[in-house]
């Protein structure tokens, strides 16, 4: 059976970086999304996405089961890199 | 001269509008080794000078705007000055600090500050050169907004001037300097009561170094630091304050509908990445800032300053507004006005929520705004429901009731974080000396949230320790003449190349999470605890060293932060207005069911943090820790 398809959305210098908003991606849990960014994109993109905080839907994945956090089909996860400002 | 250190021109003006008397107000060398200047300082000044309990808008009142040994100094960020007084919002300390010119002309004026009292019996402006003060008549300038104001003060000099918000004493009036505001704490209707419209400097006298080429090595490293960190050097650049809508409100943390909820299904609309592919022209800065926080937008075909993160927040998802649009007019309007965005926004919502349940007749509507510009005119003239507005939240509640989701702390509309999903943030928007700010509250959610290390954000472990450290370098770093947005290179860039989902990571998050025990020793260890400078991170105390000659290090940096922070909390004690509470929508309405009420983690929080900063069960500092810190002032209440 296929992996669930999920749309991956980017923020601020990630964004910038993936050159796009959003891409869709087929994955059963967020390492595999991680996999596929980091093999789709430059070393520049993969070295902010390191120190990223990922969200799936609404929920941070830290308060889930982390990069094994399985994904179903239309999940959206967020991946926005440290920020600041106030 | 009268001071042994450079970097301080060493003289204070005081005038009396009442009766027109211009002198010198002495300030000692010890008080400079001790406060360092701008905020702390400036409560210093009025503990020692300003009688307890006045009204903060009669003559009596003292208005001071001074600055630190850094400001116009060319170390990075430095043209930050303070304007401070009793705030007639809140009636406790109000300070308030700001990037525009006139901090940086009045020291070239040879003066580092300014201590103004008296009420003039008709509109004036005081006019600063390197000769000293002149009060003029200012009838032309009354009724101008601060863009007029400020092109019909003479050309080339440093202003800070009120609008129309300020003259009719609006209880949030801020004060303008080019487009930067002093905006919190209301200290333009104390200008107002004052009668007084304006200040211009202009001088050309320079600030010296002690050690000139250690001060210059140290500010080129500086910068170049600023220039490399992922924060300081791209995401403020680009984005500006307004990067933080998105991950606020993924956070849950977005106020929404008067802080009803914490996320926004139209944030990405009003968020920073649409502000920079629609509307931004250029990123700005305040003089000698390399980072450039700035924005530029288009209102009315005019290039003016774009909204920063509170006022999205505010005039965004709390009133149900995806209109970039409108934003950005509105807050040149506010500008324009005189009106700080902050409070502002936050009690529109207050009044449209008041109307919403049928505790105030008005046309005011979540989601619809036909009205806004209108009202905004009528908070600045106090026409209307615009004059019941424009007395705050807390009083509108008195007035109307709903005081449970008035959300205001002290008195001072809370800023941009909802800190149900950042209990840190509860903690220090209940303690801040200012109340409701997001800054003076120590600005925990970037060490629970946002920074690229993260506590856990629902957990009260060692966030009171971490707290007073935030807020103790805050106040330093205020207090020295610079942005406190220099701090964010604390964080090493390194850091932000730490895998998150690491186990380094891991690690670093849960030491942070139990080094409360040890933090908590931190002050206990000051200064000699920390005889060393670590310009790596926190380059402050080296650059003011070099430029005052001070024998500073890390470890007295930190402890005049902890001086002013107390100074400041004895300010309030001695008004009567040292209450620790945050609303009831905070701390007993859930955002997330899934998480106890805000009230038991601030039940825990709240007595450790008293602990840490050595203040008694009711929030008074004891005397051991005045005496520590050489406060000489009573700690009864
Ligand atoms: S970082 Fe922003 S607020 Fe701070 S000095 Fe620079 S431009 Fe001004």
């Amino acid at each position: 059976m296929d992996k669930p398809e999920v749309t991956v959305r980017f923020y601020a210098a990630l964004r910038a970086r993936a050159g796009s908003d959003e891409i869709l991606c087929r994955a059963a849990n967020v390492k595999d999304v991680i996999r596929h960014l980091k093999s789709s994109f430059g070393t520049d993109f993969n070295r902010v996405l390191n120190s990223c905080h990922i969200f799936l839907n609404e929920e941070n994945i830290v308060f889930m089961r982390g990069v094994s956090t399985r994904l179903k089909e239309g999940d959206t996860l967020h991946i926005l890199p440290p920020t600041g400002g106030g | 001269m009268a001071t042994k250190f450079k970097g301080y021109m060493g003289n204070m003006l005081k005038v009396n509008l009442s009766t027109g008397e211009v002198s010198e107000f002495d300030v000692t060398d010890r008080d400079r080794e001790l406060y360092i200047g701008n905020k702390s300082l400036a409560t210093k000044i009025l503990m020692d000078n300003q009688k307890a309990g006045i009204d903060p808008l009669s003559p009596e009142a003292m208005l001071i705007v001074n600055t630190g040994p850094l400001t116009g100094s060319n170390a990075p960020c430095t043209s930050r000055f303070n304007v401070s007084a009793k705030s007639p919002l809140t009636g406790a300390i109000g300070a308030s600090n700001c990037g525009g010119d006139f901090g940086v002309q009045l020291k070239r004026c040879g003066y580092d500050g300014i201590v103004i009292t008296g009420k003039a019996d008709k509109p004036v402006y005081i006019d600063i050169t390197e000769k000293g003060a002149e009060i003029k008549d200012a009838s032309h300038l009354w009724g101008l907004d601060t863009e007029k104001t400020q092109e019909a003060l003479s050309p080339k000099t440093g202003k800070l001037v009120i609008g129309p918000a300020g003259e009719n004493l609006v209880k949030y009036a801020c004060l303008i300097s080019q487009e930067r505001a002093a905006g919190r704490c209301g200290l333009g209707a104390v200008a107002g009561s004052k009668n007084l419209k304006a200040l211009q400097a202009k001088g050309s006298k320079k600030i010296e170094a002690a050690d000139p080429e250690g001060f210059k090595k140290a500010v080129k490293n500086w910068i170049d630091m600023l220039k490399s960190h992922p924060t300081t050097g791209e995401t403020l650049p680009k984005y500006g304050t307004a990067n933080l809508v998105n991950p606020i409100n993924l956070s849950n943390a977005l106020p929404t509908a008067n802080f009803s909820r914490g996320r926004y299904e139209d944030a990405e609309m009003i968020s920073g990445e649409t502000l920079a592919e629609k509307y931004l022209v250029k990123n700005m800065g305040c003089l000698s800032c390399p980072i450039r926080c700035g924005r530029v937008v288009e209102v009315d075909g005019k290039q003016v300053k774009g909204p920063e993160f509170e006022t999205l927040g505010l005039f965004g998802s709390n009133i149900l507004n995806n209109d970039l649009t409108l934003i950005n007019k509105w807050n040149r309007q506010m500008d324009l006005l005189g009106l700080d965005t902050i409070s502002c926004g936050n009690s529109i919502g207050f009044a449209i929520e008041l109307t919403q349940k049928g505790l105030l007749k008005s046309d005011l509507k979540f989601g619809e705004f036909g009205w806004m510009e209108q009202l905004l005119e009528d908070i600045a003239h106090r026409r209307g429901i615009g004059n019941d507005i424009a007395e705050g939240s807390r009083a509108m509640a008195r007035k109307y009731g709903g005081e449970e989701f008035a959300i205001n702390a002290r008195g001072l509309e809370v800023a941009c974080y909802d800190p149900r999903s950042s209990v840190g943030m509860g903690l220090g928007y209940a303690v801040s000396n200012r109340g409701g700010c997001h800054i003076n509250a120590g600005y925990m959610i970037f060490m629970e949230r946002t920074g690229p290390i993260t506590m856990d954000p629902y957990s009260p472990a060692s966030k009171a320790a971490w707290t007073v450290f935030q807020q103790n370098i805050f106040e330093a770093v205020s207090a020295s003449g610079n942005c406190i947005f220099t701090t964010y290179a604390i964080m090493h860039k390194l850091l932000h190349k730490i895998n998150k989902r690491g186990l380094l990571s891991k690690i670093i998050s849960k030491v942070l999470g139990v080094s409360g025990l040890a933090m908590d020793h931190t002050a206990m260890i000051l200064p000699w605890g920390m005889p060393m400078n670590m310009p790596v991170m926190i380059p402050h105390s080296l650059v003011i060293g070099k430029l005052t000659g001070m024998k500073m290090t890390l470890g007295k940096f930190l402890q005049a932060g902890e001086r002013g922070y107390n100074i400041e909390r004895m300010f309030n004690v001695r008004e009567g207005a040292a209450q620790d509470t945050l609303p009831g929508r905070f701390m007993d309405e859930k955002l997330d069911p899934k998480r106890p009420p805000l009230r038991a983690a601030m039940a825990k929080m709240l007595p450790g943090y008293y602990k840490v900063r050595g203040w008694d069960a009711t929030g008074v500092p004891k005397k051991k820790k005045l005496a520590k810190l050489g406060i000489g002032i009573s700690a009864s209440k």
